[in-house]
């Protein structure tokens, strides 16, 4: 029986809280209503469960093949402009979805801008094809969803990777045998990390998803929902879901426990970045680019041309508010997650038993679930705890408490994926050392290990930061009188499809993102160069 | 001290009278305006959130008695009647609001209120198509339509229940022998909204589509050169579909007579107008006449049939439109 120390504690206790809203959703079964299930599968289910499959596998890919090279040419080679476009490659993660979606479609499809533009210029009879179909829209979320694989790819690149290109240099292996034998297997942890947070968030999706008129497995949750008035059968639909998501997690997990991820050799800070010729350099540069065009130029000028239309209709002193509040509300979600998610990756780093796995895998299932009925469940939860322990009426529900409650538990999994990672590279003999060094814990883990976690905390709060910004279904239901944020602005606007008088909060939430972004370059450049 | 204790109750109540909560599905930029209206004519305070209607019922149900909201607005019939069947909201007798508002456009046992009214409506390519080729919803789904219709997606609630009205028009069997005609002429994928539907239709794509009349407005709005033209099907029948946004009081409301007299105040001619013009909605109370905005649609002949009809058979439509692969 391994001893219980706080950070034990605190990581069960959390653990625990995290998890209640998901099973308040598994509770759904007690009561199966037939009839729907049998309409269900007979009418919906078989096309929409192929749809998402395919979907998955198309944003996997297109994620994958966006993000990996992206870090693999920002992390081993130097060419011109490499800070710039590095600090690029994340831009889009402050791009909203929906709105990526909704410019594409504005621009591409059959009555899009470009496409009759194009179609008039060259005199065409007919229409173009349009985008709305799988193959649109998982380009848009593979545009929109790359930065979380480049993100942990470069982090795992830039942690170990290089240094095994200089042994296998050394020992005379290819160039191109090192990346497939030794690299990409060593980093396949963090890539994979990435990928699920990638698909998490695709099988969450709605609002893109809808944008493009494809309809997957959380279409039909909110069919169920809003058209069936079914809660219940919405709430199993995404029962089974994160079901599906449980059963990958603990496999990917039982694939990669059995080998060891801790960095060959040390201080791998030292070592520097190859340099690319001519030509290599101009083809990385045209990558970067075009992806950056598209994935956040072209959105981002579409969003300031809508903005600067309607602005002095709709722009008011009240921005400054949504700003604020937008930030506030970010940043003390920062702050929660960072500590719960440190006490709980370092926890279950030392403590590898099949319990704590489990908790840390079903705590990181919130991201998974369609965020109105996460949102749902955690009101439930809290106001049960209301009820039950006779609380003063509607302390939790009527303040913030509730609308930081209820995004903690759906980021959850954003802060402690970068966390984790970064704590399979602290090994034991770091912990050792501490130990005989007869330092205190507390001193030591602030000397020996906070610094080495240091990428993965300035990742989980960049990767927070920008999806508490954009969050909508949570931030709707639990936020208290008054507080409105730029996110609320752009829900008021698209809910009747006002998509235009959306792109001022969408420009506004864009800018502040960038702050973070910006901040978490600077720092992981400084960490890089010392 | 008992007078004291009055006094308090007295005065924390009429403290109270002077605030009411709304949750709100109709968006802000089309209640605010309102609600600073009437604050400035009674000095009543109106609180607000928004949120998607769904969620706003599960809020309402959740916090049960404690619920601080006396008010909930939505848009669409079959919401109002979910609201109602979920028991969230408390009949109302007042007779203002039976005055103002027409039977067909209230609950039957007045748990809410229909205070604006959207047109559920044919619009076509004026290039493409005369006026007195179309005559219904229904002739949408015979041969001489094939590959010329747009239609948005089943999945949003005002087809759902354009679908449920003719479930209760015409039976489950013909409605959905039309609703498969449908889907058998479509010109393309389906739309994810209305705006997007007119846009096909001006560029040519389809030469006709089914769309709310306030997302015409808003479009024609900025335009001068739209080859999209409004047409008022089934006159010789029932009429055109219409639904509305409208309220209900809350069961565990608070301040229920303030939040009625909000209601009636809603219901009258000072409020109507301003409540409905910045959407491009019809006033519910039919003694006041549409702005010019409007009015330069033409008179319609509504389908009096009941609102409340799309939410009963909501479910039933949603089912039968799977069946027909309207997706």
């Amino acid at each position: 029986m391994p001893k219980l120390s706080f950070s034990k504690i605190v990581s069960l206790l959390v653990g625990i809280v995290v998890t209640i809203p998901i099973f308040i959703i598994y509770t759904s079964f007690v009561n199966i209503d037939y009839e729907i299930w049998a309409h269900l599968r007979s009418y919906v289910l078989p096309e929409l469960i192929i749809n998402t499959i395919k979907l998955v596998f198309g944003v996997s890919f297109g994620t994958l093949i966006l993000g990996v090279p992206l870090a693999y040419f920002n992390a081993f080679y130097n060419y011109p402009g490499r800070k710039l476009f590095s600090f690029l490659a994340v831009l889009p993660m402050s791009l909203p979805a929906y709105i990526t979606a909704f410019v594409y479609i504005a621009l591409f499809d059959i009555t899009g801008l470009w496409s009759l533009g194009l179609k008039n210029l060259l005199g065409l009879e007919g229409f173009f094809p349009g985008i709305r179909n799988v193959y649109g829209v998982s380009l848009v979320l593979s545009f929109c969803f790359y930065p979380y694989v480049y993100l942990m790819a470069k982090n795992a690149f830039e942690s170990q990777g290089r240094r095994a290109f200089e042994v296998s240099e050394v020992m005379g292996i290819s160039k191109s045998k090192t990346l497939l034998k030794i690299v990409l297997p060593l980093s396949r942890p963090w890539i994979i990390s990435g990928l699920m947070l990638v698909i998490m968030e695709t099988l969450a999706d709605f609002g893109a998803v809808s944008i493009f008129n494809y309809t997957t497995f959380t279409t039909a949750i909110y069919r169920s929902w809003f058209g069936l008035f079914s809660l219940q059968s919405a709430q199993q639909l995404a029962a089974l879901l994160v079901s599906v998501v449980f059963i990958f997690m603990t496999a990917e997990h039982f694939a990669s426990s059995q080998k060891n991820f801790t960095p060959v050799g040390k201080s791998q800070a030292t070592l520097r970045r190859k340099k690319l010729s001519l030509i290599q350099s101009f083809l990385v540069i045209m990558f970067s680019s075009t992806v950056s065009l598209f994935a956040f130029f072209i959105p981002l000028f579409m969003v300031g041309k809508w903005a600067l239309k309607v602005a002095s209709r709709d722009l008011d002193s009240r921005y400054f508010s949504f700003v604020f509040n937008s930030i506030e509300i970010a940043i003390l979600v920062v702050i929660i997650l960072l500590i719960l998610s440190s006490c709980m990756s370092y926890a279950v780093r030392k403590y590898k038993g099949a319990i704590g796995t489990t908790i840390k895998h079903l705590s990181s299932l919130g991201y998974a679930v369609p965020g109105s009925v996460l949102a749902v469940g955690t009101f439930l939860f809290l106001t049960f705890v209301e009820s039950s322990l006779k609380l003063p009426q509607r302390i939790l529900t009527s303040g913030l408490v509730a609308l930081l409650v209820g995004l903690s538990i759906r980021f959850y999994s954003i802060a402690l994926t970068p966390l984790t990672a970064s704590f399979l590279r602290v090994s034991d003999s770091h912990f050792h050392i501490i130990a005989l060094s007869g330092q205190k814990k507390i001193q030591g883990f602030f000397k020996a290990i906070l610094p080495m976690i240091k990428p993965g905390l300035l990742t989980a709060a960049l990767l927070v930061f920008v999806e508490v910004m954009k969050e909508m279904p949570m931030t709707l239901m639990t936020r208290p009188f008054g507080k409105e944020t730029l996110a609320i602005r752009i829900f008021e606007m698209t809910s009747e499809g006002e998509w235009e008088r959306a792109a001022l909060p969408s420009f506004f939430l864009i800018i502040v993102s960038l702050i973070p972004t910006i901040l978490l370059f600077i720092q992981s450049e400084k960490s890089y160069e010392k | 001290m008992k007078l004291i204790c009055a006094l308090i109750f007295t005065f924390s109540s009429t403290l109270f009278a002077e605030e009411i909560v709304i949750y709100s599905a109709r968006n802000e930029q089309l209640i605010k305006p309102i609600f600073d209206l009437y604050k400035k004519e009674t000095g009543v305070e109106i609180k607000f959130i928004t949120d998607k209607e769904g969620p706003l019922m599960q809020k309402l149900k959740a916090e049960g008695k404690d619920t601080p909201a006396d008010i909930l607005l939505t848009v669409d019939a079959g919401n109002l009647w979910q609201a109602a069947n979920e028991d969230l909201l408390a009949p109302v007798t007042s007779k203002t609001l039976t005055k103002n508002i027409p039977s067909h456009l209230r609950d039957p046992k007045n748990r809410w209120f229909g205070f604006s009214v959207r047109a559920r409506t044919i619009f076509y390519n004026k290039d493409k198509v005369k006026a007195s080729d179309l005559s219904t919803y229904e002739d949408l789904a015979t041969e001489k339509w094939n590959k010329k219709l747009c239609l948005r997606t089943s999945n949003k609630v005002y087809n759902q229940s354009l679908v449920a009205m003719m479930i209760a028009e015409h039976g489950e069997k013909k409605a959905e022998e039309i609703v498969s005609g449908w889907v058998k002429n479509l010109a393309t994928n389906v739309f994810p909204d209305d705006t997007k539907l007119i846009e096909a239709i001006d560029a040519g794509i389809c030469d006709v589509g089914i769309a709310n009349t306030y997302y015409y407005g808003k479009y024609a709005a900025g335009k001068t050169d739209t080859k999209v033209a409004l047409f008022w099907p089934n006159q010789k029948a029932k009429g055109v579909h219409v639904n509305v946004s409208g309220a209900g009081i809350t069961k565990f409301a608070k301040n229920k007579k303030a939040a009625i007299l909000f209601l009636e105040w809603l219901s009258s001619d000072k409020a109507q107008n301003l409540f409905v013009d910045e959407n491009y909605e019809f006033p519910a109370n039919d003694k006041i006449k549409p702005s010019d905005k409007i009015a330069g649609w033409g008179a319609f002949k509504p389908n009096v049939i009941n609102v409340s009809r799309a939410g009963e058979l909501q479910a039933s439509a949603v089912k039968l439109m799977d069946r027909a692969q309207y997706k």
